[in-house]
């Protein structure tokens, strides 16, 4: 039988039952409740079990600082591991489980683990698991692995939508608590833009959960009021379940808001936004955190933080228990005694670790001074205390108060370090603040109620006069300051039973002292020997205790000890989040070439060429290996024409009185002579003499270039060039623009080219081998008058020709093409075939162009101009580069016709060993040539153009392969060059 | 005597769409060009633009129309003009006769053109691109280059509709139009 821990008042919204289920059972809750107010109202206890020693936990706070309540949500797909109870809207429908447990929560059989903890304390995995070696990746690794972690992920695709966005602010409020609301309204009357964030699902911070008045109406009343006001200011936007998890440069900040995270799964919206606000100031008003203080077994369901037990009692309506008790080193946990006790719960005593204080407890409940918590019974839910002075008390809820922490976090951020107060025993935000930002409220140390509404019109005033506007005459509410009155007490010394300092990875204050016994005594190493601090929740709660004890026990001072560093994100952001909508096909976007949807129609296989999609090859029906339809294009070529869409490469236009003196200090031959209607064949070098790329650059005009690069060096020779314009020679009187996409271009090559041609372009033009010779360009018009330009350039080494008209008509024109080269069987073909063919001809591409060749390996020394000053022209002359046993690129032949060449394969000496020293070369490309019926290759080798007929061994070591090679010249077809003067 | 004829094709072949509060449709252009003056020559090219096209050369991001042409600045040295149909036989004379004053080029073809305007407008291009596009720091004849979903835009507002709406525009290279109107359309 569930016993019911609802007591009367708090926000949730009694009319509005909802259904939920927790590790199999049904459970009913509120429009309003968490799911951890939810479980606690309904006497559920034990939520979760801890990281190392499995022992049962419960709700220890009532935010996002919770180190124990940890659940699995949804199922399925949507199955996500490690979710706070503390902060997860409750929602109808709403599915959860424990984590972390062999056979069931109630009864886990690893919490056989907590015997065993002398054996796991802090640092033991460096100490154990060593020996025999052999045993590490068969035994411990998979041991370990299956211990280790909490929640577990589905492992299938996650199927909601995320989504990322950018806001732009004046002042960017981090936190709606009282200091944060009265900013908010300050600058949101002044009329400043402002952005409000929350983490929570209802603005207020902790107006929400405590009693004190504002302005004559309940804390949360108020709240609500300024709010509404808020929503209804244009300047103004609210953004709640938001959290503000970064604090980056210049004003701009991370946020992760969850839209439909409360929602059921599948509701179709998106699930987070990941927000960029780059904001001119930020007020962080995102209060302070409460922690604990170290006791033996302080870590049993049942014991929470005082503060948090005063939000389930005032915002969610729920009771930690029916007879509880409080421990505190400071005034605050009184107020939880009073505020329970007004709700009906039986306090049975307030322990104060002080020897006096001006606080009083209601009639009724006994208060204990001067004495500590060492021990509590009760594994499965507390049922008792002991105190320091002997005494046990019954009880079955210990709300525990060991003061308050600023949340500075996001002032640390930039690697500031937060300045430690004596009188709040608290670190505050350091001097070294992210540019534009203000701390208010709890953060900033300001701890009581009336005192923050003031520092909040302050700040904001201030920051509104610095942005040159003028603040309203909004003035601070009427309200209390309650005392504050704190203790640096963070461990009762008398415990003789494992004290928790970090909740979630199970670190004691053993642990702590053992760090320091084995010399891991600055904070860093603290933190990463003991992982205190480490886990999910970040050590919200548990690292200024550890912190403090290890300052006692080296004799400093808390802040000779320090904070280690803070890093985003503040709460755990999942990679969902940030992955946004770049996933799967998402991830980069697609270029199209303008015949694509032609080629789709003839069911092309396509690859990937960066971001274009370009066709392989064009399966026919029958064809089941992709080398049958690739050999069938690339016979096509060169028996009779075929097509192939080039819109790809690079165009770059260049114009200006100095454009063929640019184009001249750019490649490594020479252009200015270059005669107007030709096109030239051009390599360009870096700096250090190697090459970078080649391609044809065509001569439209006396100051008018139009250069093509390969299709992956596009954008990198553009931006070499503008480098070179801008940088270089900013006086030469010349411009760059890309023109790649102005055109759609299709190489038509092959015997026939010319005669298919002839039949769309217009009479008026000549393109006779005469009037339009090998390497010839020019202005034309096609189809009845429609411009296009022709270059008569050849890859394959046949007849050809590239066909550029303006991208509207390229899916026309292929259709045109295809059709006015039917009675020659015009063959479509793809980079494969461009691939074979180019091979046959000997002409480079990336491949042999890997960034390592100069002109010289390639064969063409004779193209690098002695004459004039370009771009690599010195270091290209170096000694190494230029010596009598260069490689030099050249064909190679398989042997037995038959056996596959591998590209990447070196070449070793028939009779030579293979090591590197025997290493003369390596291929660098290969494919089957239909036309030689043999499998052909490319690559370099020493001294290769004096070696002809020589046979090697190119051998790969890696697929432990080798073939017989014989060199041979690298054009394989046509070496005259006949079929491309035709 | 060639029998064939060329048609052509818009990017998008007419995308238009209407979604949570945008509406985007397509535009074509009748005519474009970039254009980049020539050491020495940016008063003179000024004088051309004005006395062909009534506009003159804009400041960086920024855009001057008229109700058949307009030009507008993207970087130092880089604008382009776009012409309405009437205008287009002047685009050509303009390429022809200023060749001295300007690097130009045919940009016609190259840009894939989605206007984008409705309730939500703001709101949609929020969640794609770092622009601060409040009406009251982006005003009409603002121009901004920016990424979109990894795609490069040039983006700009234009004037409101008749009833008031805001109204922008974003271009891409061409090659990219079908993953710019899926970017859109999510």
């Amino acid at each position: 039988m569930t016993k019911d821990f609802r007591i009367k008042g708090g926000v949730v919204n009694r009319d509005k039952k909802l259904n939920f289920r927790f590790e199999g059972k049904a459970y009913e809750g509120y429009e309003g409740d968490t799911l951890a107010s939810a479980l606690l109202a309904n006497g559920e206890r034990v939520l979760a079990r801890s990281f190392k020693y499995h022992r049962p936990r419960g709700v220890f706070s009532a935010g996002s600082e919770e180190p124990n309540a940890l659940v699995t949500l949804r199922e399925g797909a949507y199955q996500e591991p490690n979710v706070r109870a503390t902060v997860t809207e409750l929602y109808e429908g709403l599915v959860a489980k424990g984590q972390n447990y062999r056979g069931c929560l109630k009864h886990d059989l690893m919490a056989i683990n907590d015997l065993m903890s002398p054996f796991l304390s802090a640092g033991f995995y460096y100490k154990t698991f060593m020996w025999p070696a052999v045993f590490w990746e068969k035994l411990y690794e998979p041991i370990i692995r299956k211990a280790a972690g909490l929640g577990e992920l589905s492992m299938l695709e996650d199927p909601d939508a995320y989504d990322k966005g950018f806001l732009h602010c004046d002042l960017l409020m981090i936190g709606s608590g009282p200091s944060g609301l009265m900013a908010a309204l300050a600058a949101g009357r002044a009329g400043l833009h402002v952005i409000l964030t929350d983490e929570d699902f209802r603005m207020g911070g902790r107006l929400n959960a405590e009693t004190q008045e504002v302005d004559g109406k309940a804390g949360h009343v108020w709240a609500e009021e300024v709010l509404s006001e808020l929503e209804g200011m244009k300047n103004v936007r609210l953004l709640s379940r938001t959290t503000v998890y970064g604090a980056f440069d210049h004003g701009i900040f991370g946020a992760l808001e969850r839209v439909s995270d409360h929602k059921k799964e599948g509701s179709g919206d998106v699930r987070q936004i990941l927000w960029r606000i780059y904001s001119k100031r930020s007020i962080l008003a995102a209060g302070a955190i409460e922690r604990s203080i170290a006791f033996g077994n302080n870590d049993r369901p049942g014991i929470m933080m005082a503060g948090a037990a005063r939000a389930y009692a005032n915002r969610y309506g729920v009771a930690l228990g029916q007879n509880i008790s409080v421990f505190t080193n400071n005034d605050d946990g009184w107020q939880t005694t009073r505020d329970l006790h007004a709700k009906g719960v039986n306090v049975a005593a307030i322990i104060d670790s002080r020897s006096s204080t001006s606080q009083t407890a209601p009639s009724g409940v006994e208060t204990i001074m001067n004495t500590a918590v060492m021990d509590t019974k009760g594994r499965h839910g507390l049922n008792s205390i002991t105190l320091t002075n002997g005494r046990t008390i019954k009880t079955d809820g210990l709300a525990v108060s060991g003061g308050w922490s600023p949340a500075v976090h996001l002032t640390c951020h930039q690697r500031g370090r937060p300045a430690w107060n004596e009188d709040l025993a608290a670190f505050l935000p350091g001097g070294d603040l992210p540019v534009g930002m203000s701390v208010v409220g709890s953060a900033n140390g300001t701890m009581t109620l009336s005192a923050c509404l003031n520092e909040g019109l302050n700040i904001a005033n201030k920051v509104i006069e610095e942005l040159g506007a003028k603040p309203s005459d909004l003035s601070v509410p009427k309200a209390e300051d309650e005392t504050f009155a704190t203790s640096a007490f963070w461990h009762v010394k008398e415990s003789k039973k494992r004290a928790w300092v970090d909740l979630q990875n199970d670190v004691t204050a053993k642990d702590v002292k053992l760090s320091h016994q084995e010399g891991f005594r600055a904070v860093e190493h603290l933190k990463r020997y003991t992982t205190l601090g480490m886990a999910t929740d970040q050590g919200k709660t548990s690292n200024m205790l550890g912190l403090a004890i290890m300052a006692e026990a080296s004799g400093k001072t808390i802040p000779e000890v320090g904070t280690t560093m803070f890093r985003p994100p503040y709460s755990p952001v999942s990679l969902s989040a940030l992955a946004g909508r770049s996933r799967g096909k998402e991830f980069r976007p697609t270029r199209l070439t303008p015949s694509h949807q032609w080629a789709e129609e003839q069911g092309a296989v396509f690859v990937e060429a960066g971001a274009w999609l370009r066709a392989q090859w064009y399966p026919k029906d029958g064809e089941t290996h992709w080398r049958e339809s690739v050999n069938r294009e690339a016979k096509a070529v060169r028996e009779s024409v075929g097509l192939c869409d080039v819109s790809t490469l690079g165009k770059i236009d260049v114009q200006g009185s100095d454009t063929a003196e640019f184009l001249n200090r750019i490649y490594a031959n020479g252009f200015v002579k270059l005669p107007v209607g030709k096109t030239r064949y051009g390599i360009m070098l870096r700096e250090d003499g190697m090459v970078m790329d080649d391609g044809t650059t065509a001569r439209l005009a006396e100051n008018h270039f139009l250069m093509t690069t390969t299709t992956a060096n596009a954008v990198g020779v553009f931006r070499h060039m503008e480098f070179c314009k801008q940088c270089l020679w900013p006086d030469l009187d010349v411009q760059l623009i890309s023109a790649t996409e102005q055109y759609a271009q299709f190489a038509v090559a092959g015997p026939n080219s010319r005669k298919v041609l002839e039949k769309i372009v217009d009479k008026e033009c000549d393109i006779s081998n005469d009037a339009f010779p090998f390497m010839a360009c020019g202005d034309i018009t096609v189809c009845g008058g429609i411009k296009a330009r022709l270059f008569r350039i050849s890859f394959s080494g046949e007849l050809a020709y590239e066909i550029a008209v303006p991208a509207r008509y390229g899916d026309s024109l292929v259709r045109v093409l295809m059709d006015a080269g039917k009675e020659f069987n015009i063959t479509p073909y793809g980079t494969e075939a461009l691939n074979v063919l180019r091979i046959e001809k000997g002409h480079a591409t990336g491949n042999e162009l890997n960034g390592q060749s100069t002109a010289l390996n390639l064969g063409m020394d004779r193209m690098v101009s002695r004459k004039k000053d370009f771009i690599g022209n010195v270091l290209y002359q170096r000694e190494n580069l230029v010596r009598e046993d260069a490689l030099k690129l050249v064909g190679f032949k398989s042997v037995s016709p038959n056996q596959e060449l591998l590209a990447g394969s070196h070449f070793i000496g028939v009779d030579k060993n293979n090591v590197q020293e025997n290493d003369q070369g390596w291929m660098t490309s290969v494919c089957y040539s239909p036309n030689l019926e043999s499998f052909i290759g490319l690559g370099y080798i020493k001294s290769g153009d004096s070696r002809m007929g020589e046979r090697v061994r190119a051998v790969d070591l890696l697929s432990k392969t080798e073939t017989l090679v014989e060199i041979v010249s690298p054009h394989f077809v046509d070496p005259e060059g006949s079929r491309l003067r035709d | 005597m060639t029998e064939y004829i060329l048609n052509a094709q818009t990017p998008l072949n007419g995308f238009s769409l209407e979604k949570d509060g945008v509406s985007f449709k397509e535009v074509s252009l009748a005519g474009m060009i970039s254009i980049a003056p020539l050491t020495g020559q940016e008063e003179a090219l000024n004088n051309a633009l004005k006395d062909s096209f009534g506009l003159g050369l804009p400041k960086v991001n920024k855009k001057a129309s008229s109700n058949s042409a307009s030009i507008y600045c993207v970087a130092k040295d880089q604008f382009f003009l776009e012409v309405a149909e009437e205008k287009t036989q002047e685009l050509t004379d303009f390429l022809k006769y200023n060749a001295s004053l300007a690097a130009m080029t045919d940009q016609t073809d190259s840009w894939v053109n989605v206007e984008a305007s409705g309730p939500n407008v703001i709101g949609k291009f929020e969640r794609l691109s770092m622009l601060d596009i409040h009406p009251d720091h982006f005003e009409v004849g603002s121009v901004a280059r920016t990424v979109m979903e990894h795609v490069g835009v040039i983006f700009s507002r234009e004037a409101n509709q008749s009833n008031g709406d805001m109204t922008y525009r974003v271009m891409a290279a061409r090659s990219f139009a079908k993953s710019l109107e899926h970017a859109l359309s999510i």
